[in-house]
């Protein structure tokens, strides 16, 4: 967070807690954990050696360093992680930091997932050092690596099975034309797909070319600067031959799907057309019902709502009802997870990230506002709200400070909760029973035979005994109770990927299996009953979910399929085994360990300034929450003046705390060719120090105040004049950032930063003037890609020998010559409009391709000035611009224009040409 | 300044530059390790006992890093090769270089000493080929250079007229001291197997679980077996029953005479090594979790056994008393062989790669980033 202070605008990194971090030091692994997660931290340690174990056999290799684990005990607590500085967005399970060799991972409330992450993490862990071992051992670079897809495929494909995810995503993807060899992976590059792709083509390597060319893959790294040449040399076929196989593999596989499954879009009526959309659920009206949902459509998580006529048929568009990721309250929603339900009466419940923990809101439809708000410090993480039939108890899963995953009700009108598991098994979507006599829910506390898998439980309110309802060797989820017959439905991923099945029971109403309802090639997400016989359901196409009813009884299944349970194979229990530590010195209270985080040095030699060197290093803490800065160069000219000419600063950066803060000490001198006097350049030898603090309110404010002291001396050649100053600088900010952005820049939201300073030499009285700047950019959406961009900034500096504002240039007032436009006041303004122009434009040659992206287009008018004492005139410029995103590091930015010149009264000859780069305003 | 800069500059260039092998006095009569297992079945049981205390004598370094071959030794010399592509010469008493040959590409394999020659496979960047080198040490020059398609990371086998080459797509080249090819055969079998010489015959095993044996003399396969589904290991022979473990970490003892599996046993996880057998009616073999056993070789009785948090890529040497085993995870263990107790344990700050080498009361091992390390023991 405090590495906000080093940008104008920026989101924060809030660190809501104070982790009272450990550690446990088994064999192979230095476990860290907080709070009351010990004893999940010996479950997952327990993961860790066993894969260990067994990956050293894969990989035929030894990590020959303590691995560092850090486990957070839930997401909301891993999104404030400091091991590294960017924002974790909802869908990272973890990860493996290179920098420190770090494996992050949080804690989702199932052991299933938490020991799949682990595995995967650290098939990460065992390849990277291993091709970094045979890399330095044959002497090769170390630029390169494997590719991504290969990397995280191998990842998924030694950590875990075939799942009814990689099934769902495979089939959209293949079915639909998205996927289909290998030189579709610049397709899919980065997403989740590709990781399942890659696994696919490992398991298709596997079976066709054997296990062993896994390895092989990866022992041969050295060999081979293209990824293809190393395929083609390990499974020792062209790579155009291997495609077509894979290819066909592919198709042997998902083709034949067609002959008795249907895809949603044949069989079911879309009624969303865009972006992601979640957790349905059910307003009935006496003249149209509605549907609200959690969805993202326009870049901002948000709850929605969508009216459906008589016959169910959509009226409108879906309107947004609550906007997300904008204040603090509503941070974020969870878009994966179900998180929304209605009640009978006109009560939209739904979670979002509010803070340091989730909330629950209650919305109410007819008073269209927000009615109640339910939050507590014990529950961090909420899921799968349900209304009772009578409205007034709310059922839903939460995860406490242990990690446990366990069923909560509410009372509605007191808001006052109950918990009713409290064990390690993951429980979820519970449903209350058609007499609110008992909760259906999901969990994997399964055993015997079926250890482990999610079977469907009921609990009972009078005697809070839990009994099975369904025993398979599957998965299953979306309990629902179809209201108008009283039968029970759910999806289950039995035959491959999840459909929707339904709940058979015997003369006695005891439950004996479970009868297949529907039969889509992709999954069904989630459902709902709109009425007896039309369900509402969420399903994946081309990579979004969107929703579509369908009718029930013109559901097309092969063979009836049904399914018996045999509940005698329910036997026994089953308990997560834990690392046994030997001695209690294993368990240890965290002390930072720093270690080094990069280091570069440079000597340079040129023919007028002589030979000069300099370093930067950076250390910092195996949590990453400390880091120290260490600057150091030299300036000197001559041998004699090397003492006084070393540039020193040392700084201490802790972002431990909500608090962020930071200090410390620096010393600079050499010539300074200060930019508002272009023709004159000074000595200047400063030194002194600094303290500063931020605060964040929220991920979108926060208050930076900083003071510095610092001793300045100023020795003008050519003037042969010399200033003094003993100057400090008090300045406090306020900062706001809820923008989202586009490949070029922000596309929504708003920006501004509202600072004061003073800056005094308190010694010699040389130095004395305040400062004031105001910044405000406005992001207007016209549509999904097209933005309406303003900018409103005033730069206000007064006093003695107060420090100039500089402008002009591709970033502000276009046409100029960078930073010509100076002055001690100044302002400016510009208007812009944004707007895709290419997405993608590939130029093949007979040898190699040339391939660009995200190229975006501008339309902008600029106006501003600068001035000292007196006003002089305003300047301005409009045009038109193109924008390129270059590999997501570097924005090209080429403007053609024309200056408004003459104190706004006439035009430039000719246009202007400008180009440069950088992120739009 | 500018003089003291020129001669540092000039110091720097010539300690880069290196001298190649040349031995113009070396006799060419004298005994060594010359060759992966020093015969053509590459036994690694040595008939003497030795005490458990190794004195280290010194230490020296290669550019690269080595694979699981081993050293080899003549004369006073040590040779090593190394995953850089470099084939060094050491002195056995100093661990000083003598000198070395520079390659693009890698040494996974251990070199022969062929009277005047050393022969040794490079497989080559940025290339699907391998070269087979033909080196004479005493004049200093090369002689040949063979192309060779796909990998040789199998070890070659040193005969009296030649060599014997199996690359990983299952061609065997037999070249003759001068480096003519007298013949191949293409087995079709891809492999990871170092393979040996016996009665004539060459064995190794195959990725898809076959054993296979060629008779040298009709250069064809005479005998064919599928008894796993996958083996990446080495493998030995002892009159008329082959050992060797297999990829789910099972140890088959086979009569291939009679066709007959004797018997198998698991170890529990995949065998890359061979096993080492001894004079007193054992074998030892390790497998890459760090498990090592000894087996009766008659019944596949388990005698002992012990686990590590290793690896164990490499087979052990073996005395009537100790074996010895390179670990992975940066140890040489010293183990009592009739009790399967280590006895002693050396610990390295890097991996251990290379079987050990014994020779001449000294030990001689590779580890990780180049290093040689070199122990005396004493004959009991």
């Amino acid at each position: 967070m405090i590495n906000a202070q080093f940008y104008f605008f920026g989101r924060n990194k809030v660190q809501y807690e104070d982790f009272d971090w450990k550690v446990i030091k088994t064999d192979h692994f230095n476990i860290y954990y907080y709070g009351e997660f010990e004893e999940m931290a010996e479950i997952g340690a327990k993961y860790a050696e066993d894969a260990y174990e067994e990956y050293k056999v894969k990989f035929n290799h030894v990590v020959s360093e303590q691995i560092p684990l850090i486990f957070y005990n839930t997401h909301i607590h891993f999104q404030q992680t400091n091991t590294q500085p960017g924002f974790i967005p909802e869908g990272v399970g973890g990860f493996f930091e290179f920098l420190k060799g770090r494996v992050v991972i949080p804690y989702m409330g199932s052991l299933s997932q938490f020991k799949h992450v682990i595995r995967h993490e650290l098939v990460h862990v065992f390849m990277v050092t291993k091709i970094y071992n045979i890399y330095t051992t044959h002497r090769i670079s170390l630029e390169r690596f494997p590719e991504l897809w290969f990397v995280e495929g191998l990842a998924e494909y030694w950590s875990t099975t075939w799942d009814s995810q990689g099934e769902m995503v495979m089939r959209d993807a293949v079915l639909n034309g998205i996927f289909n060899d290998l030189q579709d992976m610049y397709k899919v590059y980065g997403s989740f797909i590709m990781y399942k792709a890659g696994q696919k083509f490992l398991e298709f390597v596997s079976s066709q070319y054997g296990e062993d060319k896994i390895l092989a893959l990866i022992d041969n790294s050295w060999r081979f600067e293209k990824f293809d040449d190393l395929i083609e040399f390990v499974l020792n076929e062209k790579i155009e031959e291997i495609n077509y196989k894979f290819a066909y593999f592919l198709k042997q596989i998902y083709f034949p799907l067609y002959e008795n499954k249907v895809p949603h879009n044949l069989q079911g009526k879309k009624i969303t057309k865009e972006g992601f959309n979640f957790s349905p659920g059910l307003l009935k009206d006496e003249n149209n019902n509605s549907v609200f949902f959690v969805g993202n459509m326009d870049g901002y998580s948000s709850l929605y709502r969508i009216g459906l006529d008589s016959t169910n048929h959509p009226i409108d568009e879906a309107q947004v009802v609550v906007r997300g990721e904008k204040e603090s309250v509503f941070e974020s929603f969870h878009l994966l997870k179900p998180s929304l339900a209605v009640s009978n009466n006109g009560i939209v419940a739904f979670v979002t990230k509010s803070g340091a923990t989730d909330a629950l809101h209650f919305y109410s439809a007819t008073q269209d506002k927000i009615i109640k708000r339910f939050q507590s410090e014990e529950i961090i993480s909420i899921e799968a709200p349900a209304f009772s039939n009578d409205n007034k108890t709310l059922a839903f899963t939460g995860i406490d400070s242990k990690g446990y995953n366990d069923l909560y009700i509410i009372k509605i009108e007191t808001m006052t909760y109950t918990r009713l598991t409290n064990d390690f098994y993951s429980e979820s979507e519970p449903v209350f029973s058609r007499n609110d006599s008992s909760l259906l829910f999901i969990s994997d506390r399964t055993e015997g035979l079926f250890k482990q898998s999610h079977n469907l439980f009921e609990y009972n309110f009078v005697n809070s005994e839990i009994t099975y309802l369904t025993y398979i060797d599957a998965n299953i989820s979306e309990p629902t109770i179809n209201h108008y017959t009283g039968e029970i439905y759910f999806t289950s991923d039995y035959d491959g990927v999840e459909n929707i099945w339904k709940l058979v029971n015997d003369e006695n109403n005891y439950p004996i299996g479970m009868s297949k309802v529907t039969d889509f090639i992709t999954p069904i997400f989630e459902f709902l009953f709109i009425d007896s016989n039309t369900v509402l359901t969420s399903a994946i196409e081309k990579f979004s979910f969107q929703f579509y009813l369908y009718n029930l009884n013109e559901s097309r299944v092969a063979n009836n399929k049904y399914t018996a349970f045999n509940f005698t194979l329910a036997s026994g229990k089953w308990n997560p085994v834990k690392l046994s530590l030997e001695t209690q010195s294993d368990r240890l209270i965290y002390e930072n360990e720093y270690t080094l985080d990069y280091a570069v040095s440079q000597v340079i030699t040129d023919p007028v300034f002589g030979t000069r060197g300099g370093a930067l290093l950076t250390l910092s803490d195996m949590l990453g929450d400390d880091k120290y800065l260490f600057l150091i160069f030299n300036t000197a000219e001559v041998q004699s003046e090397i003492l006084e000419n070393f540039n020193v600063a040392i700084s201490r950066v802790n972002s431990k705390l909500r608090t962020n803060y930071g200090y410390g000490v620096f010393h600079f001198s050499g010539r300074r060719y200060d930019i508002r006097e272009s023709d004159e350049f000074f000595y200047e030898r400063s030194y002194g120090g600094y303290f500063s603090l931020v605060f964040p309110f929220s991920q979108f404010q926060r208050i930076e105040t900083d003071i510095s002291i610092a001793n300045s001396d100023k020795e003008l050649f050519y003037n042969l004049g010399s200033r003094k100053a003993l100057l400090v600088t008090n300045t406090i900010s306020f900062v706001h950032d809820n923008s989202i952005w586009g490949p070029t820049g922000p596309l929504d939201g708003s920006r501004f930063r509202l600072m004061l300073g003073y800056t005094s030499d308190v010694k010699y009285s040389n130095v004395n003037y305040y400062s004031m700047i105001g910044d405000y950019r406005h992001y207007l959406r016209l549509g999904l890609r097209t933005s309406l961009a303003a900018r409103a900034s005033l730069f206000y500096n007064h006093g003695k020998e107060a420090r100039r504002y500089f402008a002009g240039g591709s970033w502000d007032l276009r046409g100029y010559k960078r930073f010509s436009i100076r002055g001690e006041k100044m302002w400016l303004s510009s208007i812009e409009l944004r707007y895709p122009l290419i997405d993608r434009f590939i130029i093949n040659f007979p040898f190699f391709g040339l391939g660009f992206f995200n190229i975006r287009g501008a339309l902008f008018a600029d106006a501003g000035s600068a001035w000292d004492t007196k006003y002089i005139s305003t300047m301005g410029s409009m045009g038109v611009g193109i924008r390129m995103n270059f590999l997501n590091a570097i924005i090209f930015r080429y403007d053609i224009g024309k200056r408004i010149e003459d104190n706004f009264s006439s035009m430039q000859n000719g246009l202007f040409y400008q180009f440069f780069f950088g992120w739009d305003f | 300044m500018k003089i003291i800069l020129t001669y540092g500059l000039l110091v720097v260039l010539a300690a880069g530059c290196s001298k190649p092998i040349l031995l113009r006095e070396i006799g060419l009569n004298k005994k060594g390790v010359v060759s992966y297992g020093n015969s053509l079945e590459q036994k690694f049981y040595y008939d003497i006992n030795i005490s458990t205390d190794l004195k280290f004598n010194w230490k020296t370094q290669t550019q690269g890093s080595f694979g699981a071959a081993s050293l080899i030794v003549y004369d006073n010399y040590i040779f090593a090769s190394d995953l850089a592509g470099r084939v060094y010469c050491f002195s056995d008493s100093s661990g000083k270089e003598i000198g070395e040959l520079k390659h693009k590409g890698e040494i996974a394999v251990s070199p022969v000493l062929a009277r005047d020659k050393l022969i040794y496979a490079v497989n080559n960047y940025k290339e699907k080929y391998s070269t087979l080198y033909y080196y004479f040490f005493k004049q200093g020059e090369f002689y040949k250079e063979i192309k060779i398609d796909g990998n040789c990371t199998n070890q070659l086998i040193s005969t009296e007229n030649g060599i014997i080459l199996l690359t990983q797509n299952g061609i065997i080249y037999s070249f003759n001291l001068i480096g003519d090819l007298e013949w191949k055969l293409n087995t079709n079998s891809l492999t990871y197997s170092s393979p040996l010489l016996y009665n004539d015959s060459i064995f190794f095993n195959s990725l898809s679980g076959d054993l296979i044996i060629v008779d040298v003399k009709s250069k064809k396969i005479k005998n064919q077996k599928k008894l796993s589904s996958s083996f990446e290991s080495n493998l030995l022979v002892y009159g008329n029953t082959v050992f060797m473990g297999d990829t789910q970490g099972n140890i088959f003892s086979y009569d291939y005479i009679k066709d007959k599996i004797n018997w198998v046993q698991s170890t529990g996880a995949k065998i890359v090594s061979e096993p080492v057998f001894d004079n007193k009616g054992f074998i030892y073999a390790g497998n890459l979790s760090g498990d090592m056993f000894c087996f009766e070789i008659e019944n596949g009785k388990t005698i002992w056994e012990f686990k590590t948090n290793g690896v164990f890529r490499t087979a052990p040497i073996v005395f009537n008393n100790v074996l010895i085993q390179s670990d992975l995870n940066k140890k040489l263990l010293i183990v009592n062989s009739s009790t399967g107790k280590i006895e002693k344990q050396i610990d390295f700050d890097r991996r251990v790669k290379t079987q050990p080498l014994y020779y001449k009361n000294t030990i001689y091992v590779g580890v990780d980033k180049g290093e040689i390390f070199s122990y005396q023991i004493e004959k009991l």
